[in-house]
């Protein structure tokens, strides 16, 4: 009986094996010059421009193009527009269009579904960054003639607008869009028809892959890439697996480089270089609550900045990516970028020496300090949920227990952190990051320590606040570079934030199969330009 | 006959009930934790960014209304099939799940069927065998498995297997732009790793149960009297013990179910297979509640629907249950 | 006398033989139990650093760091002991909680009888049917991650098999004559309950708490590994959680991911040895009493 089971089995088992064995031959497909893409940090929902990853897709330029667009160093180039002027005052743009911009369907790009896309964006909901923007300031669009649109504002934004809103702002057609009340929910097979240089084609349910070609009518010339497969992955580490082992050519997310920790490894692998550009997020911050004491006082936010180790930081959380950020937080890659401001110093004496002069005095002996008036002071650190954050913060509370400090980690379920930090904003410390476009944007990465409408800090000092509106209303890119100079200046002075690292943005690419990526600033070398760049190899 | 049907009847009953207090606490949970209940109904994703969706969701969602109402709409709503909409795939609740289920499903029925051939030939020859070296063995091997925590073993799988060895693929269901034959066959390779792993999970569950269940079985009466009659081993193994070990096995196979429910949801993660666990925990991720509950309704409904066929198996075979005669 | 002597004898070797042959799952079980346990108790003694201090990140295993340091340049060994701790503290309080509550479920169920048994024995069955690990998803998804959370979670939806198994028991021991007679002797329900039915129960509930620790040590690792787990904490589960998401896997540093797999399973495999040893050991006493 023994025998026969196991003799039957064991037979079973080797069919089994011989059988898979040549599935897999079987599954060795020719590789054409398709270019694949790798997607990890949102998932294919639906097929629709306003759902993501699409929603993210002014930067990509696949489907959807913005009137202008970013150029590798984060200036604005020209797209859908081939130029544009601003107003004296300030507070509005015309644009002019390119003239043979068609459609995916075939009907022709107007003015009127520019204007149209901008008053579109105004009423979507506005948990939409674009549609805060223009709900706040666009006072609506008018079409000037078949290839000219005017876009008025209510106040003098139009340069920032230009600066940061535009290139992430993509134009929708009209005749698809008009009547979906809830753009979001909408499923019809249209939902992603564009005028970009690629046309989507279908979505592979099953294998979670997106499939586009080339767009042979694109007002620019048909794009060197014959056709895009994009490829989503549920895990970063199965993504740089497939990378390395030649299943797709390149990452493509929006904004999301590739952390020191794995380029190590990266680059010991065949044919895959690692594409390294200025980040112009900050990859770790740390923000103060001026709601609780004593994170509202200034010397105790410098000696806090003087105690933390940002070598030991950038080493652990970069793998050495990166530099020790300045003390105007923004990054050098920022148009607009302070020079002068000098570095953050980790120098424990001053720490001590700043806290013992504000009266932070370890009265009772404990090898803690207390405040002023005598009371404990017991401070916790709330980091955002993922593990990066709460292992810098479990790192920054361990340097300042070093020089006296009772801080503790505090660890939340993800509602009651939401509500923490946006809602009641009760925090002492915060351990989070800021994306490019909050560094781009008028109020330069205010948003994160000012509290004004629409933003999500807890400073209300009238300097910084005065300072950030006018940065907002700027003129033109001059007045916009001074303001974010004071920006940085008063950042350097106060502190009401601390960048923890200036990371370098790392996004890996194979070299095998496609040469002449254009790295972006920030964004890395899945961009609009690179569609006309890459050659196969 | 009605000894039978009463006792399904009963179990019916047994499971409508659980049913309903299931659909309950999923009511109440996000209700009774701390914080905003809204939160917890439409996911943080919208509360936090926009005051005026969330005052017109409130009312659109009925929030304003006394708990009672609430209740009752909510019920409504299931019955009509309506499992809410989640925020995170801009889909309705169902859409999502019944796609995904299907795909939990391919993993999970070759599985729990390996699973329960490999158990009950393992455990009925340990059983058998007890004592012997061949018990010792077989039974440390998967006292060993048990230990494991499911998840770590599929990791050093795919590593080892996929990564390291490229026998299999890294992750998913299947690569794209196949059709007909060849997709199929893409997508028993994509299968192969992780229904071994729960075929492996399935198999020292049942392996135990078999085992101690033969073992039982072995040392019974008409055992003795068999060999004492004469019969050959294997002959009173098939014959004898195997049939009266087996009731108890048909119904554990059925119960498997809800058991392999919880270790499919660990190795689809691991193996980026896109069913229900890796649903459940990208619900989890995204705090988008209404898909976070609508995943335990349905997985929960599985299961009780597993259970009570396992009754009905079990009311069949079991020959006490039937009308009157004896065994 | 020699016949007594001789028949002694037979008997007292027989139940060593038997003793022997059931007890080395046991042995092997308690042996490494007693290893965690040191483990655990003499944590500060045996770890060579302080697993909080961080260091240098990613160094590869050395003679100042056996195993290596993690991502914020802990020590991976250090890690490792003190992780015993908490492994251990949640399996066993999970396991407590459980049983307790089980214990007392059916210790009523199995005694009272009636309403009281239909009502709780429905409740039970209701509870057992419920898929636990999606059910304790969602319960760790709406608090916060800590881990008594955890402990409570786990606690709450796996009584039922203990409160079925007492209950049972508790059904034959209510029958047998030292019952009756405690009863004849007017002793109220409750000290008849707990002075005389509990003792006998313990066996029952020995061996279900046994693999009680085993399972609630293997979940705390899949909450764990489902970032539900309690970030602060230095658990197994947490360390492998950090290994699988902070580059660990991708980057093959086996040192850091393996070593926590391993002793999950030996910690749990200790406790399974000896759950499954002790039920070898009762059946066999079973059939040497049957003979």
């Amino acid at each position: 009986m023994n025998r026969f089971r196991r003799e039957t089995l064991l037979a079973c088992g080797l069919v089994l094996l011989l059988f898979l064995m040549g599935t897999m031959a079987a599954s060795a497909t020719e590789n054409g010059n398709v270019l694949r893409l790798g997607l990890q940090s949102d998932k294919f929902t639906q097929m629709n421009a306003f759902v993501l990853p699409w929603g993210n897709g002014a930067v990509f330029g696949m489907t959807h193009i913005p009137l202008a667009t970013f150029k590798p160093d984060l200036d604005t180039a020209p797209c859908l527009a081939e130029k544009w002027e601003v107003s004296s005052d300030g507070k509005s743009i015309t644009f002019h269009l390119v003239k043979n911009a068609t459609w995916h369907d075939g009907k022709p790009v107007t003015a009127e579904d520019v204007a149209f896309s901008f008053e579109y964006w105004k009423k979507i909901d506005k948990s939409d960054a674009r549609g805060n923007w223009y709900g706040s300031y666009l006072d609506h669009a008018k079409v000037i003639d078949n290839n000219s649109v005017e876009l008025v504002f209510n106040e003098s934004v139009a340069a920032v607008t230009l600066a940061s809103q535009i290139p992430i702002t993509y134009v929708i057609p009209q005749h698809v869009w008009k009547g979906v009340e809830k753009p979001k929910e909408y499923n019809g097979a249209d939902a992603l028809i564009g005028c970009g240089p690629f046309i989507f084609e279908k979505f592979d349910n099953d294998a979670q892959i997106a499939y586009l070609k080339a767009n042979p009518n694109y007002f620019a010339g048909k794009p060197a890439v014959d056709a895009i497969e994009w490829h989503y992955y549920r895990s970063l580490d199965t993504l740089l697996l497939a990378l390395e082992k030649g299943e797709i050519d390149a990452k493509a997310d929006y904004y999301q480089p590739v952390s020191g920790i794995y380029a190590a490894d990266l680059v010991k692998a065949d044919n895959v270089d690692l594409i390294i550009v200025p980040d112009i997020g900050v990859p770790l911050h740390l923000v103060f609550g001026f709601k609780q004491y004593p994170t509202n006082t200034t010397s105790f936010r410098q000696a806090v900045s003087y105690a933390i180790d940002y070598q030991a930081l950038l080493e652990m959380i970069a793998a050495g990516y990166g530099e020790i950020p300045g003390k105007g937080y923004n990054s050098p890659a920022l148009p607009g970028f302070d020079t002068d401001l000098p570095k953050l110093e980790y120098n424990t004496t001053k720490a001590k020496d700043l806290l013992n002069s504000s009266g932070f005095i370890d009265k009772d002996g404990d090898g803690l300090r207390e405040s002023p008036d005598g009371s404990k002071l017991r401070i916790p650190i709330t980091p955002d949920t993922k593990p990066q954050y709460v292992r810098a913060a479990e790192v920054i509370s361990q340097n300042l227990r070093k020089i006296g400090l009772d801080v503790y980690v505090e660890s939340l379920s993800s509602d009651a952190l939401k509500k923490k930090l946006w809602t009641d904003r009760d925090y002492c410390m915060a351990v989070r990051y800021s994306t490019p476009y909050a560094n781009l944007a008028g109020d330069t990465a205010a948003e994160y320590y000012v509290d004004l409408p629409g933003m999500f800090g807890t400073c209300k000092d009238a300097k910084i606040t005065g300072i950030v509106n006018e940065a907002i209303r700027s003129k033109d890119i001059d007045a916009l570079s001074k303001s974010r100079r004071a920006i940085q200046e008063y950042v350097a002075e106060e502190q009401p934030i601390i960048a923890l690292i200036w990371g370098d943005a790392i996004y890996p690419v194979r070299t095998d199969r496609w040469v002449g990526w254009t790295p972006m600033n920030g964004y890395g070398p899945v961009n609009y330009w690179s569609w006309f760049s890459l050659k196969p190899k | 006959m009605t000894e039978r049907t009463g006792y399904l009847a009963r179990q019916a009953l047994r499971y409508a009930i659980s049913l309903f207090i299931i659909v309950t606490l999923i009511f109440l949970i996000p209700r009774m934790m701390p914080g905003d209940p809204f939160i917890s109904l439409l996911g943080e994703e919208v509360y936090y960014r926009s005051p005026d969706l969330v005052e017109q969701l409130k009312t659109q969602y009925g929030l304003d209304q006394p708990l009672s109402e609430q209740y009752l709409s909510y019920l409504h709503n299931l019955m009509q099939g309506n499992l809410g909409y989640s925020f995170h795939y801009s889909q309705p609740v169902w859409d999502v799940i019944s796609y995904k289920m299907k795909w939990t499903i391919v993993l999970l029925i070759p599985s729990v069927i390996l699973g329960a051939i490999l158990g009950i030939v393992m455990g009925s020859l340990a059983g058998w065998q007890r004592g012997s070296g061949m018990d010792a063995w077989i039974t440390s091997l998967f006292l060993f498995i048990y230990s494991m925590p499911h998840y770590w073993l599929a990791m050093l799988f795919v590593l080892i297997f996929a990564f390291y060895l490229g026998l299999f693929p890294l992750s998913g269901i299947t690569a794209g732009g196949l059709e007909g034959v060849q997709k199929l066959r893409d997508v028993l390779w994509h299968m192969a790793l992780p229904v071994f792993v729960l075929t492996l999970f399935g198999a020292t569950y049942n392996f135990f149960i078999m085992r101690s269940s033969v073992v039982q079985v072995s040392g019974e009466g008409f055992v003795l009297t068999a060999r004492a009659k004469g019969l050959a081993e294997r002959e009173i193994l098939f014959r004898h013990v195997l049939r009266n070990a087996l009731l108890p096995l048909v119904t554990v196979i059925a119960l498997d179910f809800g058991f392999m429910v919880s270790g499919a949801l660990l190795v689809e993660i691991v193996f980026s297979w896109g069913g229900m666990g890796t649903l459940v925990y990208d619900a989890v991720l995204a705090r988008d509640y209404p898909l976070l509950h609508g995943s335990f309704l349905v997985i929960a409904c599985c299961v009780l629907a597993a259970n009570f066929l396992a009754d009905v198996l079990y009311a069949v075979l079991d020959p006490r249950i039937r009308g009157g005669n004896a065994a | 006398m020699s016949e007594f002597d001789d028949r002694f004898r037979a008997n007292f070797e027989l139940a060593r033989r038997s003793a022997r042959k059931a007890s080395w799952p046991v042995l092997i079980g308690l042996t490494l139990l007693s290893l965690f346990f040191l483990l655990a108790v003499f944590a500060p003694f045996i770890a060579p650093f302080d697993p909080w201090e961080p260091g240098r990140p990613f160094l590869l295993p050395s003679a100042e760091h056996p195993l290596g340091t993690n991502d914020i340049g802990q020590d991976i060994l250090s890690e490792l002991v003190y992780g015993t701790r908490i492994s251990l503290f949640v399996g066993f309080f999970a396991a407590f909680v459980s049983v307790a509550i089980g214990t007392l479920v059916g210790l009523f169920s199995g005694y009272l009888r009636g309403a009281a048994d239909e009502v709780l024995m429905g409740l039970t069955d209701i509870i057992l049917i419920i898929p636990a690990l999606p059910l304790m998803i969602i319960l760790a998804a709406h608090t916060s991650p800590n881990i008594w959370n955890i402990i409570i979670v786990i606690g709450a939806l796996w009584w039922t098999s203990t409160a079925r198994v007492v209950r049972s028991r508790v059904l034959q021991l209510r029958e047998m004559p030292f019952v009756e007679a405690a009863r004849g002797l007017g002793a109220g329900d409750a000290y008849i309950v707990f002075r005389h039915i509990l003792p006998n129960t313990l066996q029952v509930i020995s061996a279900k708490f046994i693999l009680a620790v085993a399972g609630a040590m293997l979940t705390e690792a899949s909450l764990s590994f489902l970032g539900l787990g309690d970030p602060l904490q230095k658990s197994w589960g947490m360390m492998l959680n950090y290994a699988f998401s902070r580059g660990g896997f991708i980057n093959g540093y086996w040192w850091w991911y393996m070593p926590p797999g391993i002793c999950i399973s030996l910690a749990v495999l200790s406790f399974v040895l000896m759950g499954f040893g002790l039920e070898e050991q009762d059946r066999r006493e079973l059939e040497t009493s049957k003979l």
